[in-house]
Parts: structure tokens; sequence; C-alpha cells
């Protein structure tokens, strides 16, 4: 191609160098078809026409970004004041950060954790808020950036008091000393420090919490080893120094040697330490006892295997505001802790045994003893009047052999602790090593008299399928002769097909050798006097297979939903109607959840 | 601060069994709404606070059209009387917290309507609105590319190359 240049172009015209649109459009197309004629261009001639042109380019792709850059200024989001956009942003950064931890992804494929980033390259404008807004970096400063990027963060942060999060445990991330070496650098200014992750270098750590943290608020350490992954804190070194007057909420899993005399323990409203198994240096009950007595602001309690070793100690901690008191060990120490703690009646408990063969009638006495002195603190026999009571025995059902004699002694106490009416959720699951599922609702039963007051009944999935137990007339029969008050009944495949017949069927019916179906309500009494749960208003079931055939009507086989559609419409003729159907993960028709909507309130999750 | 006028009390009524404000729109729309409801508005309380102070009572002007502003009322009509967290600056935690059925409803409009309604929110100090906007906007763009976020809300690339690729930048000029 031959290029005219009728006169040379200036190298840099004032128009090139504008990033004015009007200045650019006069300058370079009013004059463009005059600007290159008919001679040959020289080598250089054209070398500095290609210049020109592309200095032009350049020119006209500023402008054009200018031009953008104006547009945007226009457009609605833009108007909206700072404080807002960064707001919007914190919010992108907060949701992105639950959908990941709640994501159902292979953990390679979760979303990014610092996806909301991506909010800074949209436009100039954006970025420009971003990074002028130093808390959204300060609220989950990532470890698992190279550490120009961690450093990045933590510059953009500025003074803000930062949080670190290592929650990639399961993302193949492992925990290392240059990552403990930003924390402890930053440590005087964190406010949150939360970590979780496979392997541990307990020597990292103990580096990072024996210096001062005087901003901190939350320290999480969660592992998730469950055997290589303990560590002792050393007796001679202070816990974050002594100096974390902020020091709120610890959570710590399998760190030994638990300073307990520590003062920066004594503001806090969470404590939740929590062992995989017990460990041979368990603390000892004076200590820990003394150390919450001075927490005088602790909410919330967990303490989980590696209980304080028993002690004849006639002292108590009285924990004022304590709402939540999760206790999980041995049997005689958990009865132990109890006996020794005096918390509000307004508390809630979740407590879990591990009772073996090896603990003896007398041990169980003891707990059971000491778990209703807890109930009935003042002496008095006052129940606590509106606790959920979450009693999951756990291995306690492993007794196998129902003791006729243990369960004659656990009988009597905690009736009277729950017999005023005191409203109680209870969660029955084993876990462990019970071989007979039967005796291990026995067990329960025998020891549940808090049915009677119960308010809530969950059966885990465990306790009535796991071991290919399937319940039968005679368990509900248990449920039914105690728990008269029970409104919410939670309950799964195995445990439900039988439950089904039972709903508007009498109650007092004790020979398991009954045929339900011809069961008829007793003349005389009241439906709520005869029905089977008759206070109930709500049953969840989970995992139940409504194409299974329940029973044989002459040569029709009936399925679940038809059985369950009459039962219910006959209940709800005997003046106790159920209000709520809650199914969850059932393998259910649609079509038959609309027929049950005829007769019942549903809450479907829609999973066919 | 908006243009107050003066209005007569045949205008407003006054000190009854209920006590009602007189808004007047962008559009020179007048909309006489119940005091109670709009307590909500801080900006609103304390204009109130102010009429108390000087005995006389005032159109309030407002720089938003009449549409946004019925539907800012709709907002505080659902939730008079109701006590939401996001109002109270000492009890409102950090982070976020779920987007209530109605106000996911309620929000379901227009990409612009939203923006505008996020906008006479903050101007009238309604913490909650604000929030719920702020999550509904926040929801529109989370997950998505900077190109989907762009078409989402109508804005261009107007970075340079240099600027594209140092993110660390501030965008000057």
């Amino acid at each position: 191609m031959t290029i005219i240049a009728r006169s040379a172009p200036s190298p840099h015209p004032s128009w090139i160098q504008s990033a004015n649109p009007e200045t650019f459009w006069d300058g370079a197309v009013g004059s463009r078809a005059m600007r290159y004629g008919g001679t040959a261009l020289s080598h250089r001639a054209l070398a500095e026409a290609q210049a020109g042109v592309k200095a032009e380019l350049a020119a006209m792709h500023r402008a054009f970004l200018s031009l953008r850059t104006k547009h945007n200024a226009l457009a609605p989001i833009s108007r909206l004041p700072v404080e807002i956009m960064t707001r919007i942003f914190s919010l992108v950064a907060c949701a992105e950060r639950a959908g990941r931890l709640t994501a159902q992804h292979p953990p390679r494929k979760r979303p990014a954790m610092l996806g909301w980033i991506k909010v800074t390259f949209v436009c100039r404008h954006w970025r420009n808020i971003a990074l002028g807004s130093p808390s959204l970096w300060a609220a989950n400063i990532s470890l698992t950036l190279r550490s120009s990027g961690t450093k990045a963060m933590i510059a953009r942060a500025k003074a803000v008091p930062i949080t670190f999060e290592f929650l990639d445990r399961d993302a193949g991330f492992d925990f290392n000393s240059i990552m403990a070496q930003c924390i402890t650098q930053n440590l005087s200014r964190t406010k949150v420090l939360r970590l979780d992750w496979i392997h541990i270098h307990p020597g990292s750590i103990l580096d990072v919490i024996i210096r001062p943290a005087p901003l901190l608020d939350t320290l999480d350490i969660v592992v998730g080893s469950p055997r290589k992954s303990i560590f002792a804190f050393p007796s001679n070194a202070r816990f974050l120094g002594d100096d974390a007057p902020q020091l709120r909420h610890v959570l710590l899993h399998n760190m030994i040697n638990f300073p307990w005399a520590s003062k920066v323990l004594q503001h806090l409203v969470s404590l939740r330490l929590i062992y995989f198994q017990a460990t041979k240096s368990p603390a000892r009950l004076e200590d820990v006892l003394m150390a919450l007595q001075k927490m005088k602001s602790l909410q919330y309690l967990t303490l989980q295997n590696n209980l304080p070793q028993p002690a004849d100690s006639s002292t108590t901690a009285r924990v004022p505001h304590l709402v939540h008191l999760d206790v999980r060990g041995r049997l005689s120490s958990c009865g132990n802790l109890l006996r020794h703690l005096e918390v509000p009646n307004t508390a809630s408990l979740d407590l879990e045994m591990d009772c073996s063969l090896d603990d003896s009638n007398d041990a169980l006495e003891s707990f059971f003893s000491a778990f209703n002195t807890f109930l009935c603190r003042d002496g008095q026999s006052t129940p606590i009047p509106t606790s959920d009571l979450f009693l999951q025995c756990g291995a306690a059902a492993g007794v196998g052999t129902p003791n006729p004699n243990f369960i004659a002694r656990a009988k009597r106490s905690p009736t009277t602790a729950t017999s005023a009416g005191a409203e109680i959720n209870l969660l029955f699951s084993h876990r462990t090593n019970a071989e007979d599922g039967w005796s291990n609702l026995s067990f329960m039963m025998a020891v549940c008299d808090l049915l009677s007051s119960a308010h809530t009944l969950t059966l885990s999935a465990d306790i009535v399928g796991d071991d290919g137990h399937e319940w039968d007339v005679g368990e509900w029969l248990g449920v039914g002769q105690r728990a008269a008050s029970l409104q919410i009944l939670r309950t799964s495949d195995k445990a439900a097909r039988v439950l089904c017949f039972g709903l508007s069927l009498c109650r007092d019916a004790r020979s398991a050798e009954t045929d339900w179906r011809d069961m008829v309500k007793r003349p005389g009494l009241g439906a709520s006097e005869s029905l089977f749960l008759p206070a109930l208003e709500c049953l969840e079931l989970c995992d139940v297979n409504f194409h299974a055939t329940v029973t044989k009507k002459g040569a029709a086989q009936l399925r679940f939903h038809e059985e369950m559609k009459a039962r219910l419409m006959a209940r709800a003729r005997a003046g106790a109607p159920l209000k709520k159907l809650v199914l969850r993960e059932c393998h259910v028709d649609k079509a038959w959840v609309d027929e049950l909507r005829e007769v019942v309130v549903i809450d479907w999750d829609g999973r066919e | 601060m908006p243009t107050i006028v003066s209005v007569d009390d045949s205008t407003v009524p006054g000190e009854g069994s209920s006590r009602l404000l007189l808004l007047v729109s962008s559009d020179n729309k007048h909309i006489v709404v119940e005091e109670d409801i709009m307590s909500r508005s801080r900006f609103i309380s304390k204009q109130v606070e102010g009429f108390e102070a000087t005995s006389q009572r005032h159109a309030i002007l407002l720089p938003f059209s009449s549409f946004v502003l019925n539907k800012v009322i709709e907002y505080c009509s659902h939730y008079r009387g109701y006590y939401l967290l996001e109002d109270d600056p000492d009890a409102a935690p950090p982070g976020r917290s779920p987007v209530r059925e109605w106000d996911q409803e309620f929000l379901d409009v227009d990409r612009n309507m939203l923006l505008r309604i996020i906008k006479a929110a903050h101007y009238l100090e309604i913490k909650s609105l604000v929030g719920s906007c702020a999550r509904a906007i926040a929801d529109m763009i989370r997950g998505k590319t900077t190109e989907e976020m762009r078409e989402i809300l109508g804005v261009e690339n107007d970075f340079t190359p240099e600027e594209e690729h140092s993110p660390s930048s501030k965008c000057t000029g």
C-alpha cells in the first residue's frame, strides 16, 4: 500500500494527548482526509507515520475510556453514596464466604473465598471505592494467598482491626510457618483469629498464642485430624501474654494443659474446649471451678471429653449468665461437673454421656443423683421450668442388656425433676456398641420418664435405622404411654412406618401383640385421653420411603402415603388433627403429597 | 436539606387522634401520611422534632418522585410498630442477616427502581430498608463474573490496560 503524505503529521499534536472526545474528533477526524497523499514515503517517514497512527489509536482509546468513565458516572449505580457501595461489597464478601462454607461442591470447586475482589475489576469507580474502604479488606485476611497478596490485604486494611481466617483445611492447604509468622507480626491488631486445618504444627501455633493480643475478640483453633493434633500449652508460658482484655470467645480443639488460671479468660462470653478423646492429664476440677467462678459474663460453655478430674470438692462455681451448657464425657465426670455447677434455670443443657460396661451401678446412680441435683439445685425439687433439655445418651445404651436394678434406680431421679411440666426436648441417639436397639430404647424409656413432660422428641436416624433394627409396635407404645404432652415428633424411616398405624389409635394398649388396625377408641374416654400421642401437632419425617408397602389389605397392597392419609383422617375425626407434616428427603411423589395436603398442612422440601 | 414550606392547618390535620405529615415529592405530588408510619425514618423524625420546637407544622419536600416515595411509605407501613434490629445502631449485628421474605417480594422491582429506593432510603435514613436494598443488590452480583456484573448494573469497563493488570493501584484521572 502506498501512503502519500501531503504534509508530515506532527508527532504529538495536542489533540492526541487529549482525553476530551470533542477535541479528539475535531483534531483527528476533521483533518484526516488531508493527512496522507500520493507521494511514496521514505522508510523514516513510514515509521513516523506508523508512530503517528499508533499515537492516534492510543488517543482514541483514551478518549474511548474517558467516554466510558463518563458513561459510568451517569449510571444509576454510580450515583449511590460511597458508604452504600461499600456495604454492598461487604455483603457480597459475606455472602460468598457463607456460600463457600455451606457449599455442597467438592473442596477444590468451591467458590473462591476472595471472589468478592472481582468487584475491583468492574470499573475504576468501583475499584477506587473498594481500595478506599479498609474495613472491606480487614474483614477477612486470607492466609492462603502468596505472602505478597496477604501483605497487600493487610496494607489495605490500614488501621482497622483485622480478621485472620484460615478455613481451607479441606482444600489442601497446610498451615505453615510463614502464615504463623504473618499472624504473629500482626497479632497486636488482630480482632478475630480463626484457624481450621488438617495438619497442625503445634510449635507455630504456640508461638502465636503466647503473644499479647490487645484487640483480640475471638480465638478459634479447630483441628481436623483427631489423633495427631493434640498439643500442650507450655506450663511456663502466659496465654496471649496475659494481655487480651477484649477476648470474649475461645474455641480450642485438643489443647491440653489449658491455662485455666489465665486472667485473660475472665471476660469470656463463650468458652468451648473440645477434645477428640480423653487425655492422661485432665485439668483439676478445683482449677476449673475457680476459673468458671471468675467468668462473670460467661454465656456458653462447652466441655467435650477430657473433663476435669473428679475430686471430693465441696466448691461450687456459680455461672450466673449461662445460656447453654454442653458437656460430653464419661458418666462419672459429667455427673461430677454437674454437681459442682450452679447455672440459671433458663440455661439449656446438651449432655452426652459415655457409659461403658465398666461403669458400676453405683456410678450410674451417682450420676443421676448429680443430674437431679443439677436440675433441682435449690433443693426444693423445683424443676427447670422452660429449659430445653437435649439428652443424648450416647453409649449409655451400650449397657446392652437392661439392668433392672439400674433402671429402677435411674427412674427415681429424673422423675421428680421433671414432673412439673418442664418443656423438654429429647434427642435420643446411640453411636457406639449398642447391639440391641430394642434394649437401647428400653433403657431410654426407663431412664426417661422425662418423656412424660417432653415437648419435642427427636429420634435420630442412628437409633431407628442404621443398625438395621426396625421399630415395632411395642416400642411406639413405650413412647405413647409416656409422652402425653408431646407436640413435635421427629423421626425417620425405620420408625416411621409403624408409627403411621398408631397415629389414630389408643395409647393405652399394652400388648405388642395387639392388632393395631383393629383397635378402636374406648367408649367413655375423650379423644385427648385415648389417642396415641394426643397432643401431637407436628410430625417431621426424614428419609421415609413412601413407595414402600406397609401392609396388605386383602389382595391390595397399601402404600405408606395411603395408610398415612387414612390415619390422619381418622385422627381428625377423633378431634385431634395433626396440624403439620414436614417431609425432608423423603421418597415421595408430588401427587401423593397433594393427596395428603387434603388432610394436613405439609412442609415439603420438594424432593421426590 | 429538604426545602420546608409552611402549610396551613386545613392541609395537615393538627394534634388530634392521629398526627399527619404532608410529604411533597419532586414531581409535586402531595402525600399525607401518618407520622407514626414514617417514624422509622430518622430524617423525618428529626424534622418532626424541629416542628415541635417551633410549634409550626410544615410540609416536607423530598427530592424523589411520588412513585419512589409511595414505595418507601409502603415499606414503612408494613413494618409499622415493628422493632427492626437494623434500625437500632447499637444492636444491629455486623455482617449479613437474611433478607426477610416480605422484603424480597417488595424489592422485586427493576434495577433502576431498586437503586432509586435505596437512595431514597439513604436520604430518609431508614437503615433497615437500606440494608434490604443493599442485600438485594449484593445478591444480584455475587458469584458473577466482572462482565456479568457490568451487564447487570449497566457499567462499562473503563480501565486502561495497565490499570486492568495492576489491581492494587487506585485509578486517577
